[in-house]
């Protein structure tokens, strides 16, 4: 455990921010906080950095402590580096004194310094561009400047504050493949602030999802993709068809879960559902059948089923989206749900109505 | 792996100085670094603030508490409480006849600097005038000018005698007219108008072209737009402009020195002036003016204030509408005609009058070819002359001012914009009011309290203490005081430009608050200081009023030399001294401005930077705005 960060808050005014948080982070790993916006994910990196005073709470890296409550670090003093949404490029410096601001500060001699630069600047493919000022580079090489140099004081940790958001949708792409690289080759821990998921799930090791200043789940993309343990994380870690409904009962050594979907529901709909065996015990009330688009299957005849996770329904809007066609049904009898998110093989027309099916191993239950 | 490789020396750097990876930080933690970093910031934090006391805060202090407290610097001091000075002011009509005359000239004042101000700034920033660009230049020359030389100047124009006078014959009821307080009102209006002309211009910048085009389309002539739409848009601007063009007015010295006193006008500036420098000296006198007269200022500056609250000037500095310009048509010529009349009486007349002077041995003696001479600027540049050492003077010690002011507005302005040190926004409301204080008043402040009968139990002045009072260091110390404030409001203007991401990148790698400073802000904000330190050198060179009140005896600085020149009817020689006098400011100018650039194209072969650097001229312009609107 590299990173440790234990019951930490912050609040503003009478606002709470971040609401005991804990964390663990391994040597190495890239970590991802993500959440929406004012989810307390960029106010946690930075009192991870010393711009901000917690609360309450401790942070510790290694066997440091950084915070506890009683002492703080100066943020001069933690050797972290961080990455800043606008990256934050000197103006007034060329690029090789922006990356060795932090090393002509430690007095390193400047040999080494001129080495170490080159280095740097070799390992974010901007060699030669040592002379240049910030205003003469493109975006995504000011941002790869900005990453060579919170990495030329060999920080420890190093912090990312939305790094990729400045950048076009394509050129964030190619420069997250790029980063994990250079990221992973240097064996250096990550703590990245993002509100993409895409992109935490592209760089992460391990995701923590963050609402409201609280902690909703912490694990590996697949981990949140498969098995959300709320509403909230489903729908943001993706697209996801949520059918809200009451527990009938449940199946614990299988795992197994059947709520009947309330509400407008045709004779109050029976389905089937997973659940794994930690949350299985904490879901109680109601709680939400959480099917990915990518599983949902769609016909335009009734089928024979041997399972009863059928919904019948109208196609209610259609576009073709490089070889599939998104699909929206809405559920017949229903008032409250929102229409299922399908991707259909053929082409749907409007109002016509087809089948849905929802096979239950490809059903995750999460708590509303 | 890369990084790797240089672990050690890093590490090994960082061990020698002490900054290891401590398992805690034990309560008693004591390292040599720690405390050098602290008695630094310590440092850096604590010499601005100290001389922000010492030469402004105490001085303001000692005149406005001696206005109620008269006893504050008899010996033995004592706070007995007393309107008897007020009351002074009130029941004799000599007294308050002089603030009364203030009071009506600067709102007269005010009124028509704003006319001119306001049409000047529209003709030249939205329509086709012809040479726009250098007109806003000229508007620039007046602002710079020293009121005292184009009050004297205009005195000896209009003068029965004086040079055009033998050529035109003036009658005698235009002479009587203009030396009165028409003629005082006309030249605090030439001398006062570029302040409306800058604050105009701003609010200029960010009234699009929209919304006269929106009352165009639905059919308004261009005129009526202006005055039904642009107008009233424009009008909090220009009544908060003709606040300041009234604060200065009232603030000013120079013109109450020369033409009002030609005029048998009296000014309150000057009537202070008066009660410190003559015998009996009557400081009561002068303690109550000085408040009222602040107070007249203050309410001005602060009503000024809430006018402009509502509007957030970070617009002006992220985009430049480009508004569309107006055509003149057939007004071109006529309207450019009229600019012309401005700068001619604001400008040429003035100037040209003295530089003739300059070179006159006796302008009684008009314009004939043996009245030509070099001897003016030959007496002065002789060796041993007193104009000589004044010029001397005047330079080092205006070059020193502006260095130190530099130097240690930066600091106070980031101590109020950017730590959380407790008691900022005090002395954020300290350097906003202390820029509403006069020279005099401040001067006055000066001699009280550096004067003061207390002060020797310190070992300060009296006969074996430190000499302070009456050397050439307390009016040093008097110009320091008097241009930190705006030079603090300036370094805020600068300083609120810079993202607060740069200086917290610049904490992660490790730099402390001296490091920041210098190796960061300075650099990035190098232009906002070069403008801050041309502004103080400029205008303590051109310094009138503190520096009559405190020069020591026998060593006057260039005005003040100038001035009783003027008073001794040495016309030749004091005109002389005016010409070198704006000759050496000329000249900083164009190094300042012109060495920097010249610099960066070599440097950056000729590619212009952009974003942080805000442009010159704009940037100048909103530290003006922002020190003039007394944001």
């Amino acid at each position: 455990m590299y990173l440790l960060i234990k019951k930490l808050n912050k609040s503003y005014a009478s606002r709470k921010v971040v609401s005991d948080v804990d964390l663990t982070v391994e040597e190495g790993e890239i970590l991802s906080l993500l959440g929406p916006s004012g989810c307390g994910k960029t106010t946690i990196l930075r009192m991870i950095a010393g711009l901000v005073t917690p609360d309450s709470g401790l942070i510790k890296i290694g066997d440091r402590v950084l915070f506890d409550g009683k002492r703080e670090v100066p943020v001069e003093e933690r050797r972290l580096g961080m990455v800043f949404q606008d990256y934050a490029l000197w103006p007034h410096m060329t690029v090789a004194r922006n990356i060795s601001y932090g090393m002509r500060l430690s007095r390193v001699p400047s040999r080494e310094i001129k080495k170490h630069v080159q280095e740097l600047l070799e390992v974010v493919n901007l060699s030669g561009f040592g002379d240049r000022y910030s205003h003469q580079l493109s975006g995504g090489q000011q941002q790869r400047v900005a990453i060579a140099r919170a990495l030329a004081t060999e920080p420890r940790v190093l912090l990312l504050d939305e790094p990729l958001s400045s950048l076009d949708t394509g050129l964030r792409e190619s420069m997250r493949a790029e980063l994990v690289q250079i990221f992973r080759r240097l064996k250096i821990t990550i703590i990245n602030v993002t509100h993409d998921q895409d992109e935490a799930m592209s760089m992460s090791d391990r995701i923590m999802v963050l609402r409201e200043g609280k902690v909703q789940q912490i694990g590996t993309p697949i981990e949140l993709y498969i098995q959300p343990v709320n509403v909230f994380v489903a729908s943001f870690m993706g697209p996801a068809n949520l059918l809200s409904g009451e527990i009938m009962q449940t199946n614990a050594h299988a795992g197994i879960v059947t709520l009947r979907l309330g509400k407008g529901f045709e004779e109050d709909q029976i389905m089937k559902g997973l659940a794994s065996g930690d949350l299985l015990d904490t879901l109680k009330g109601r709680v939400s059948l959480l099917c990915r688009p990518d599983d949902v299957r769609l016909y335009p005849e009734s089928q024979s089923f041997d399972h009863s996770n059928v919904l019948q329904g109208t196609v209610s809007y259609s576009s073709f989206v490089g070889g599939r066609w998104h699909t929206l049904i809405k559920p017949e009898k229903e008032e409250q749900s929102p229409p299922i998110l399908a991707y259909s093989p053929f082409q749907p027309h409007l109002n016509q109505q087809v089948w849905l099916e929802f096979p239950p191993d490809c059903c995750q239950i999460v708590q509303e | 792996m890369v990084p790797r490789q240089h672990r050690p020396i890093v590490n090994g750097e960082n061990q020698k100085k002490g900054v290891v990876e401590n398992p805690t930080m034990p309560p008693l933690s004591f390292s040599l670094q720690a405390f050098r970093r602290y008695v630094i910031q310590l440092l850096v934090i604590g010499i601005p603030l100290l001389i922000l006391f010492l030469f402004v805060l105490y001085p303001l202090a000692a005149i406005i508490l001696q206005s109620v407290f008269p006893q504050l610097y008899a010996t033995p001091p004592s706070l007995a409480p007393s309107l008897d000075a007020l009351r002074q002011v009130a029941s004799n009509p000599e007294n308050y006849a002089a603030l009364f005359n203030s009071l009506w000239m600067s709102a007269t004042t005010a009124l028509l600097a704003s006319l001119l101000g306001t049409i000047l700034a529209i003709l030249v920033r939205r329509t086709d005038l012809p040479l726009r660009r250098t007109m806003d230049t000229l508007v620039w020359i007046v602002f710079f000018t020293p009121s005292f030389l184009i009050g004297e100047a205009w005195s000896l124009f209009i003068i029965r005698g004086g040079i055009p006078d033998q050529y035109l014959h003036f009658s005698d009821t235009f002479i009587n007219w203009f030396f009165s307080p028409a003629g005082v009102i006309f030249v605090l209006s030439l001398k006062t108008f570029p302040f409306v002309y800058i604050s105009v211009s701003v609010a200029l910048l960010w009234l699009g072209s929209e919304f006269e085009d929106a009352a165009r389309l639905a059919g308004a002539s261009t005129l009526r737009s202006w005055l039904g739409i642009n107008a009233p848009l424009l009008l909090p601007a220009i009544l908060a402009a003709g606040l300041i063009a009234f604060a200065e007015a009232l603030s000013d010295f120079g013109v109450a020195a020369t033409i009002a006193q030609s005029s048998s006008v009296t000014l309150v500036t000057y009537q202070i002036y008066t009660a410190i420098n003559t015998s009996p000296v009557n400081f009561s006198l002068a303690a109550a003016l000085s408040l009222l007269l602040f107070l007249a200022i203050a309410l001005a500056l602060l009503i000024q204030a809430g006018l402009l609250r509502s509007r957030s000037f970070q617009v002006i500095s992220g985009r430049n509408r480009p508004a569309r310009r107006l055509s003149l048509g057939i007004w071109k010529w006529p309207a450019f005609g009229f600019c012309v009349i401005v700068f001619l009486l604001a400008l040429v007349i003035p100037l040209g009058t003295c530089l003739v002077l300059s070179f006159l041995h006796a302008f009684g003696l008009g314009l004939t070819p043996d009245n030509w001479t070099l001897d003016n600027y030959q007496a002065i540049l002789t060796q041993g002359s007193d104009d000589l050492a004044a010029l001397q003077r005047t330079v080092l010690l205006a070059i020193g001012a502006a260095s130190i002011v530099a130097l240690i507005g930066l600091p106070i302005a980031f101590i109020i914009r950017r730590t959380n040190l407790p008691g900022r926004n005090v002395l954020s409301l300290f350097t906003l009011v202390t820029i509403a204080v006069p020279g005099i008043i401040l001067a006055c402040g000066y001699i009280f309290a550096w004067n003061a009968p207390y002060l020797q139990n310190f070992g300060i002045g009296g006969v074996q203490g430190v000499q302070f009072y009456g050397t050439i260091w307390i009016l040093f110390a008097a110009y320091i005081g008097g241009s930190l404030p705006y030079a603090t409001r300036l370094s805020i203007g600068g300083l609120d430009q810079v993202g607060q991401n740069l200086l917290e990148t610049a904490r992660v790698q490790g730099a402390h608050l001296f490091q920041i400073l210098f190796s960061i802000i300075g650099p990035i904000l190098r232009s906002n200081l070069t403008s801050i330190w041309l502004l103080i050198f400029t205008g303590t060179m051109f310094e009138l009023a503190s520096s009559e009140l405190l020069y020591p005896p026998g060593e006057p600085t260039m005005s003040v030399r100038i001035v009783s020149l003027f008073n001794d009817f040495k016309l030749g020689p004091g005109m002389a001294l005016s010409m070198l006098n704006i000759g050496i400011v000329l000249f900083a100018l164009i190094i300042f401005r012109t060495v920097p650039w010249l610099v960066h194209q070599f440097r950056q072969g000729g590619t212009r930077s952009k974003t942080s650097y805000v442009s010159t001229h704009q940037e100048t312009e909103q530290e003006l705005r922002i020190a003039e609107g007394r944001l």
